[in-house]
């Protein structure tokens, strides 16, 4: 536990060093700015509108950050032949998998909650002049869970591409792929097997219900709008969301660990 | 006693650009590695040199034979713990700066908070790094790199120390710092094993030195001879009978 936790911090070291981490910084506080031009701009459902800001921005950035970060890690990683130093010191094989999903993850999770908590005092000081929609402190504090189940679960499709993958891009452009389909998939399925299904040839719909068993429905952590307008949504099954992304996370992690445990590293 | 032994290796790779057929690395290769010694692998670029490196590392598996390291299957973490790597073109950590991957790789082989600065002072003086030591890595220079790569491959007083072509990139100077460092290592105590294409280097440290060409290890040579003959003399007329 203490190597994956060596390994952990090195790569959040890493991550927090990288030249992206200092502009989203930057971008950050423009938007901060963003939020109050939006505010004297609008008319109506300010603090949804407002709301709605924070949370795209910080689903936004949070996952371009992570993409970037997967890009510049594994970059060195394979392209540039660190991964042949790193399993050669004193870890287990799969200490690296797990060290490096830890790192990303302490890493999204730094940049997800500093964004909410550093909008949260602006967001609050602009409700109070307009309080015509109520607010939900919990709701705007839990989204962040969400985002990071999906974030998860991008690492772990990463980590696996890089172990069955000898560039660095490929497995970026499948992890991008992983991302897309995980997004419209349900909607695909929903319009194949839906009410136009007899139109479909069986192939197609086979290739689908396939594919929505396969790839993780990324689409499910999207919540933002559920949790802006205060629509229905039971602790049961923001439970159950949680619950989703933990597991596949970790199904993916332990055949990741399997696979990197049998792969030669050139 | 025997820390590393090779038994019958064999080792292909499979070549993309001509129709996935394969090329053997590796032909029967069979050695052992005594501790307390210097064993330098020589050969021409390609021979094969890195590849029995990586399989003694557990980063390639064998496709025939036995590899044997510290009584146990090389990628095993609790002999990793002993070990110590140079690759041949170190790309370590590069934001980071000197004393943070030291202490990383220090703490990965078990030194505690206070040795550890000590090991990482007296190391980062030695290879000449002073001054540099919170520089990013990204800042430094090829030998630059290659020093701070000696430097983590002793960090830590490892019992086995694997160094491939530890002295490229390095100055006259450089190359004699690295070279004492090998030996002072060897003093006390550390096995090393490495390997080189330039052969004085190897004829100036080693105990023992392998002749690696085209995949096979065609001779041993044992220290009486390297002391009666010029190494390079020896490894041209090996080299020539095949």
């Amino acid at each position: 536990m203490r190597d994956i936790l060596e390994f952990t911090r090195i790569t959040l070291k890493q991550s927090t060093r990288l030249r992206a981490f200092y502009s989203a910084f930057v971008i950050t506080l423009v938007s901060l700015i963003g939020l109050f031009v939006i505010y004297s701009f609008s008319m109506f459902e300010i603090p949804r509108i407002l709301e709605s800001y924070v949370l795209s921005y910080t689903n936004f950035i949070v996952l371009l950050m992570v993409f970037f970060t997967l890009f510049s890690l594994l970059q060195y990683d394979i392209d540039r032949k660190t991964l042949q130093y790193v399993i050669a010191l004193p870890l287990r094989r799969r200490d690296y998998i797990v060290g490096r999903y830890l790192g990303i993850m302490c890493f999204s999770a730094i940049i997800a909650y500093g964004i909410i908590v550093l909008f949260y005092p602006f967001l609050i000081l602009l409700m109070k002049q307009r309080p015509d929609a109520p607010f939900n402190v919990v709701r705007y504090f839990t989204y962040p869970l969400f985002l990071l189940a999906e974030v998860s679960l991008i690492i772990s499709f990463a980590l696996l591409f890089t172990t069955l993958s000898t560039k660095s891009i490929i497995s970026v452009i499948s992890t991008v792929g992983v991302y897309l389909i995980g997004h419209s998939l349900d909607e695909v399925k929903e319009f194949l097997l839906g009410g136009h299904a007899q139109e479909i040839p069986l192939f197609s719909k086979i290739l689908v219900k396939g594919a929505w068993y396969i790839f993780p429905n990324l689409s499910l952590f999207d919540v933002k709008l559920r949790m802006v307008y205060n629509l229905q949504f039971s602790f049961e099954e923001a439970l159950m969301i949680i619950i989703y992304g933990i597991g596949y996370t970790l199904a993916v992690l332990v055949i990741t660990c399997a696979l990197f445990e049998r792969k030669e590293i050139l | 006693m025997e820390i590393v032994q090779f038994v019958e290796v064999e080792k292909s790779f499979r070549l993309k650009d001509i129709g996935g057929l394969k090329q053997k690395v590796l032909r029967g290769v069979s050695f052992s590695v005594k501790k307390g010694e210097i064993f330098g692998l020589v050969g021409l670029n390609g021979q094969g040199k890195s590849t029995t490196i990586k399989i003694m590392l557990g980063l390639l598996f064998p496709d025939r034979g036995d590899v044997i390291v510290f009584d146990s299957y090389p990628g095993d973490l609790k002999i990793k713990k002993k070990i110590s790597y140079l690759p041949e073109n170190p790309v370590f950590f590069e934001s980071l700066n000197a004393i943070e991957f030291l202490s990383f790789v220090g703490r990965l082989r078990g030194l505690d908070k206070k040795n550890l600065k000590s090991s990482i002072g007296t190391l980062i003086e030695k290879v000449g790094l002073s001054g540099n030591e919170k520089k990013p890595i990204r800042k430094y220079s090829r030998g630059m790199l290659q020093r701070l790569g000696l430097a983590q491959a002793f960090i830590g007083n490892p019992e086995l120390v694997i160094l491939d072509e530890p002295l490229n990139g390095l100055d006259p100077l450089g190359r004699k710092m690295a070279r004492d460092l090998i030996i002072e290592a060897n003093k006390e105590g550390s096995t090393i094993f490495f390997t080189s294409h330039i052969l004085e280097d190897i004829e100036k440290i080693c105990s023992r030195v392998g002749i690696l060409h085209k995949g096979e290890l065609l001779k041993i040579v044992e220290a009486p001879e390297l002391q009666e003959k010029p190494l390079e003399d020896i490894f041209l007329g090996v080299i020539e009978q095949q």
